[in-house]
C-alpha cells in the first residue's frame, strides 16, 4: 500500500515548467527508484514530494490523508509533515559550525523535543547504526565525503520519518561506499520505511530498486518493476538513456 | 630634530586623562551595545522575505551610511532640541550618533554573512521539521556571524576611535581631555603621544581576542 501518492503534479520556474503531470506511489517498506536524464524534474519532484518546494497544482496524499494542497505556509503541521519524510540532499548540507553528532541530535531536540541528553544518546545510536560512531565529535569538514553521506541519511533518520527521500546520495562515492550506503538502505526498507531515491546509477538502482520511475521532460515516461523498465522496456527514450548510462560505465 | 621630550606634564594630569578615558570606553561600549543590537534586527529586516520590511531597512541603511558621523553628531546635538524640543547632554548624543551609524554598517555586514550562508542550509532546516526561527538561531546565524566577524570586529575598532568626534560637541572624552591638557601645558606632542598609545592600550587586546576566537573555530563553512 503506498505510504506517499502524487497525483498530477506540476511545478514551474520562471516560466519553465519542470514537472509537467507526475503521479506516482510510494509504498511502503520498499525501495522506488527514480531516474532520468539531467534536467528531468527528479530533484524538484523530491522537494515537492517533501514540501520544501509548493507544487503549482496537483495532490500529494500521504497515509490517505490530503497534505497538499491542504497544507500551506510554514505551520506547525507542515512542520511535522517534514518530519515524518526525511530528505537527504544531493550535498547533503549538513551544518558544518556543528559536529557530525550535533548535526544528528539538533534536530531531535528541536523538532523531536528531546532533551540534550536524550537527543545525544540518540544521535550516537544513530552513528552506530550507521557505522561512523567514532566520529561523532568531528566536524563535517573534517570527515571523508562516504563518511559525510552516512552522517546525512543519520540526520534525516534519527527523527524516525515514515518515507525516506534521498537524492543522488551516491554520486560521488567510491564501491566501498556504495555498497555501505546500499546496507544501510536495506536495513531502513527492513524498518518498513518507504525509500524514494533519486540516481543515475543505474547498477545501484538494480542493486536496491523494487520499483523504478523513469522521468523524462519532467513526466513520467515508464514505471514498474527494475525487470520491466531496465530490461524489456519497449520505450525507446528509456532504451536511449540506459544504453547511453552504461555505455559510459 | 632637537626637541626636548617632557612627559610630566602629561603625567601630573593623568586623573583628567584617566577620566576622559572612562568616558572614552563608555561611549564605546554603549555604542556598541545598541548599534550591534539595532543592526542585527536592521540586518535581518534587510534579508526579510517581506518586501516592507526589506525596503524600510533598505532606506534606514542607505540614509546612514551617506551621512558622515561629525555631521549627524552636530546635527543631533544642536537641531534635535529645536525639533523635538528634548535637549540629550553631550554622551548621549555621542552614543546615539555612533550607534545610529554602526547600525547601518553592522546591519550590511550582517546581510553580507546572511548572503554567504547557501541556500542549502536553510534547506537542510526545513527538511528536518525546523521553525524558521530555530533555523536563523540554531544554523544561519551562527554560519552568517563567522563569515561577518572580521567586518564586525573592524566596526567596532573604527567605532571606538570616532569616539574623539564626540569631542566637537564638547565631551570631556580622551581626545578633548588632551586638547584641554596641552592648551594648559602647551605639550601637543606628549600629550598626543599619550592618547595614541591609549587607544593602541585599548584596542589591540580586542583585535587579538576576535582574531583568536577566529582561528579556534575547526569548522569551515559549507
Amino acid at each position: 500500500m503506498a505510504i506517499l501518492e502524487a497525483t498530477q503534479l506540476a511545478k514551474g520556474f520562471d516560466g519553465k515548467q519542470v514537472l509537467v503531470d507526475v503521479s506516482l506511489e510510494v509504498p511502503s517498506g520498499a525501495v522506488t527508484v527514480v531516474i532520468g536524464p539531467s534536467g528531468a524534474g527528479k530533484t524538484t519532484l523530491l522537494r515537492c514530494l517533501s514540501l520544501l518546494d509548493s507544487p503549482d497544482s496537483g495532490r500529494i496524499v500521504f497515509r490517505e490523508a490530503e497534505v497538499w494542497p491542504c497544507l500551506s505556509g510554514g505551520n506547525t503541521q507542515q512542520r511535522e509533515f517534514r518530519r515524518r519524510v526525511g530528505l537527504v540532499f544531493q550535498h547533503l548540507n549538513l551544518w558544518p559550525h556543528l559536529t557530525v553528532c550535533e548535526n544528528v541530535s539538533l534536530p531531535l531536540r528541536l523538532a523531536g523535543s528531546l532533551s540534550r541528553e536524550e537527543a545525544a544518546d540518540r544521535g550516537i545510536e544513530w552513528l552506530k547504526r550507521v557505522q561512523i560512531e567514532g566520529l561523532g565529535k568531528r566536524y563535517p569538514s573534517e570527515i571523508s565525503g562516504g563518511e559525510r553521506q552516512r552522517a546525512a541519511i543519520a540526520r534525516a533518520m534519527a527523527l524516525e520519518p515514515e518515507v525516506l527521500c534521498l537524492d543522488e546520495i551516491t554520486s560521488a562515492l567510491d564501491p566501498e561506499n556504495v555498497s555501505l550506503i546500499r546496507d544501510v538502505i536495506n536495513r531502513v526498507v527492513d524498518q518498513g520505511v518507504a525509500v524514494l531515491l533519486v540516481t543515475h546509477h543505474i547498477g545501484f538502482a538494480r542493486a536496491v530498486a523494487n520499483e523504478i520511475v523513469f522521468l523524462d521532460r519532467g513526466a513520467v515516461s515508464a514505471s514498474g518493476s527494475v525487470h520491466d523498465v531496465l530490461d524489456t522496456t519497449a520505450n525507446t527514450r528509456v532504451r536511449e538513456f540506459i544504453d547511453r548510462i552504461e555505455c559510459r560505465i | 630634530m632637537d626637541y626636548d621630550w617632557d612627559f610630566s606634564t602629561v603625567l601630573a594630569n593623568w586623573r583628567a586623562l584617566a577620566s576622559g578615558a572612562v568616558m572614552t570606553i563608555l561611549i564605546s561600549l554603549g555604542s556598541i551595545v545598541i548599534g550591534s543590537v539595532a543592526g542585527l534586527a536592521v540586518g535581518l529586516c534587510r534579508s526579510s522575505s517581506r518586501p516592507l520590511l526589506r525596503a524600510a531597512a533598505a532606506v534606514y541603511v542607505e540614509v546612514l551610511l551617506c551621512i558622515p558621523i561629525l555631521v549627524l553628531l552636530i546635527w543631533l546635538y544642536y537641531c534635535l532640541p529645536i525639533v523635538l524640543g528634548v535637549a540629550p547632554s553631550g554622551p548621549a548624543t555621542a552614543i546615539t550618533a555612533l550607534s545610529l551609524s554602526l547600525s547601518a554598517f553592522f546591519a550590511e555586514a550582517v546581510r553580507g554573512g546572511l548572503l554567504s550562508v547557501p541556500e542549502g542550509q536553510y534547506d537542510a532546516a526545513a527538511a528536518v521539521g525546523l521553525s524558521r526561527t530555530q533555523a536563523y538561531l540554531h544554523i544561519i546565524l551562527p554560519q552568517a556571524f563567522r563569515v561577518s566577524l572580521p567586518a564586525i570586529l573592524t566596526l567596532y575598532v573604527s567605532t571606538i576611535k570616532l569616539t574623539s568626534l564626540a569631542s566637537v560637541i564638547a565631551v570631556y572624552e580622551l581626545v578633548h581631555t588632551g586638547r584641554g591638557i596641552v592648551a594648559s601645558t602647551f605639550r601637543p606632542l606628549e600629550v598626543f603621544t599619550v592618547l595614541a598609545l591609549f587607544y593602541v592600550v585599548i584596542l589591540m587586546p580586542l583585535m587579538l581576542l576576535v582574531r583568536r576566537v577566529e582561528s579556534l573555530a575547526r569548522w569551515r563553512l559549507a
